[in-house]
């Protein structure tokens, strides 16, 4: 395979990926030669469908190696409409090409419509069709960003397109997922470079994200958690805890619930990432993240009540009220026995008792 | 007053896990409502004083020290041989029959009910029941949320724990529960004290001594025979 990098920068990918993936560096001749004996590049087809196209961007902005080295070096990417030359009849052609032959990878972006199939068709079929008629002979199917893993934004309650992720549409057990919001580049390319190295998928967790990069929260990695830990927090944005740098926790951040590399791999060319700029992490690498996680600026947030669609209340409120209730029926009950005589002494209690 | 005589009626096993429990579920409940919001800090940048460190260590040990407790108390219920009292303390048939009885006592529909050795029915079949079912789930959603080392194992939550998050409708979901029980617990705290004073108030039987000496006033028909066991005695 003719590389556009030089053998060194190939070996650092191999290195970095290495890393990711937590293999020693023992293991980097045999990186370098899965990625070098992927003679014919493994032929990649990326579908987007409900999704807001920000994986590929994310992609687009991977260093190491960069984008132009991943789609025409790495990997043999047949089938991305956003990126693609081709347009119309041409374009699923190829699309159509790459599935007779099998043995290629999908890759998916982008929730599937399910309630509403119109919502988002390509080349007059159903985002559904697409996703089972593809996925079903390909090699893997990769899940980037949370739309494609578990429904992301457009599956905010209420939901109105039904939308879900490619997991819940096809089994759970036949995709792996690569959440955030947008996914991690770094991630993508270990998971992809996991796949042609070991021939499988790697080890996933019980939300099927692989267990390399998703085992850890944000919280154990955090750069502020010496102050987590010393009981230094921002009260508010703009305050002079905020300019020290001091733990976002009280600011609503949601590290310690977001299992994600981010704290490690940074983001735009390993140059920042949310917390580092001063904004609490939002968990989007999490399922649910739009609707549990909201909020974003509160500790605990609100809840829906069981039984009472679209109410949301505070923990805190149900729970003192909980508690005032108990008081005030025990105030009650009480009175009730201060007038019934219980609290004197009872001279023929008898056998009554009441432990 | 009928005629009593002081019985000792409490292990000092059980004494002692109640005061553990007791202990332990108020320093979780104050070291809890630290980490769901930390209200103080201690030390400066330059001197730091790991507060949040040794508070959320201190809640881990109080919870494994809990966790430790409850189980031994219901191992002794079911196996002791000196003192197997579930059948005093859970919701047994004998309990269940006698719940409406109870019930009605409380209620204000009658004045007085039957002796019982330890818990009354109602505290048996429904109090009891139910802390545990709330025991269980804060140890739940307690190991669900947390991700360290125990058994001197690195543990992946996700991987052991995940369907609790999908049993609680979620993470976010299952922290709230977590810290609803801050809450519960405080209620059944309240409701139990309570129940005693008001028990206490009318029987002047020593009870709330009993739960430091385990001595108390029982009628005498309901004392136990010196020599017979604990079992046949209740029979």
């Amino acid at each position: 395979m003719q590389l556009d990098i030089s053998r060194r920068d190939f070996l650092k990918l191999c290195g970095g990926t290495a890393a990711m993936l937590g293999l020693s560096q023992a293991w980097v001749p045999q990186i370098a030669r899965a990625l070098e004996q992927a003679a014919e590049r493994p032929p990649v087809i990326w579908l987007a469908f409900q999704g807001c196209s920000g994986c590929l961007e994310s992609l687009a902005k991977a260093a190491y190696p960069d984008i132009a080295t991943i789609v025409l070096d790495v990997i043999s990417l047949n089938y991305v409409d956003v990126l693609m030359a081709p347009s119309g009849k041409r374009a699923e052609k190829s699309l159509e090409d790459t599935v007779a032959a099998g043995g290629y990878i999908t890759i998916v972006e982008g929730a599937v419509a399910t309630g509403i199939p119109e919502a988002m068709t390509i080349a007059g079929k159903t985002s559904e069709e697409i996703v089972k008629e593809v996925t079903a002979g390909g090699a893997a199917t990769v899940c980037v960003g949370t739309c494609s893993s578990y429904g992301g934004v457009q599956a905010m309650r209420p939901n109105p397109t039904g939308a879900k992720g490619v997991g819940e549409v096809i089994g759970e057990d036949k995709v792996i997922n690569v959440p955030g919001c947008p996914a991690n580049p770094d991630t993508m390319v270990s998971t992809i470079v996991s796949y042609l190295l070991f021939g499988k998928a790697p080890e996933l967790d019980s939300r099927g994200r692989p267990t390399f990069a998703f085992s850890q929260k944000i919280h154990d990695h955090c750069e502020r958690r010496a102050h987590f830990d010393s009981g230094h927090y921002v009260e508010e944005y703009g305050s002079e805890e905020e300019t020290k740098g001091y733990c976002l926790y009280k600011m609503g951040c949601k590290g310690p619930e977001t299992h994600s590399p981010c704290p490690l791999t940074l983001w735009n060319s390993k140059q920042n990432w949310c917390i580092g700029c001063g904004n609490g992490c939002i968990g989007c690498m999490e399922p649910d993240f739009w609707d549990e996680f909201a909020g974003f600026y509160d500790t605990l947030p609100d809840t829906p009540i069981p039984g009472f669609v679209g109410v949301k209340t505070s923990a805190d409120y149900v729970g003192s009220t909980l508690v005032t209730a108990t008081v005030a029926g025990i105030g009650i009950h009480a009175i009730a026995s201060a007038a019934k005589g219980r609290f004197k002494e009872a001279d023929d209690a008898g056998e009554g008792s009441d432990d | 007053m009928a005629d009593r005589v002081l019985v000792k009626q409490r292990n000092w096993v059980y004494i002692l896990l109640h005061w553990i429990i007791v202990s332990v579920l108020a320093i979780l409940a104050f070291t809890g409502l630290y980490i769901h919001r930390p209200f103080f800090t201690m030390g400066t940048e330059a001197d730091p004083v790991m507060v949040m460190s040794w508070i959320r260590w201190t809640h881990f040990i109080c919870a494994a020290i809990l966790i430790e407790s409850v189980l031994i108390r219901l191992e002794l219920a079911f196996f002791s041989h000196f003192d197997a009292d579930w059948r005093d303390i859970g919701p047994s048939r004998k309990m269940l029959k006698a719940l409406p009885e109870a019930l009605s006592f409380y209620l204000f529909a009658r004045n007085d009910h039957r002796y019982w050795r330890k818990l009354n029915p109602v505290k048996s079949v429904i109090l009891v029941p139910l802390e545990l079912l709330f025991y269980l789930i804060a140890i739940l959603t307690g190991f669900a949320m947390f991700e360290g080392t125990f058994f001197w194992r690195t543990t992946d939550t996700v991987v052991l724990f995940g369907w609790v998050y999908d049993l609680f409708g979620g993470q976010q979901s299952t922290r709230n529960w977590h810290y609803y029980l801050f809450w519960i617990f405080l209620m059944i705290g309240v409701i139990h004290v309570y129940l005693n004073i008001l028990r206490t108030a009318r029987q002047r039987d020593m009870t709330f001594r009993s739960m430091l000496s385990g001595w108390r006033l029982v009628p005498r028909k309901y004392a136990p025979i010196k020599g017979a066991s604990q079992r046949k005695k209740r029979e």
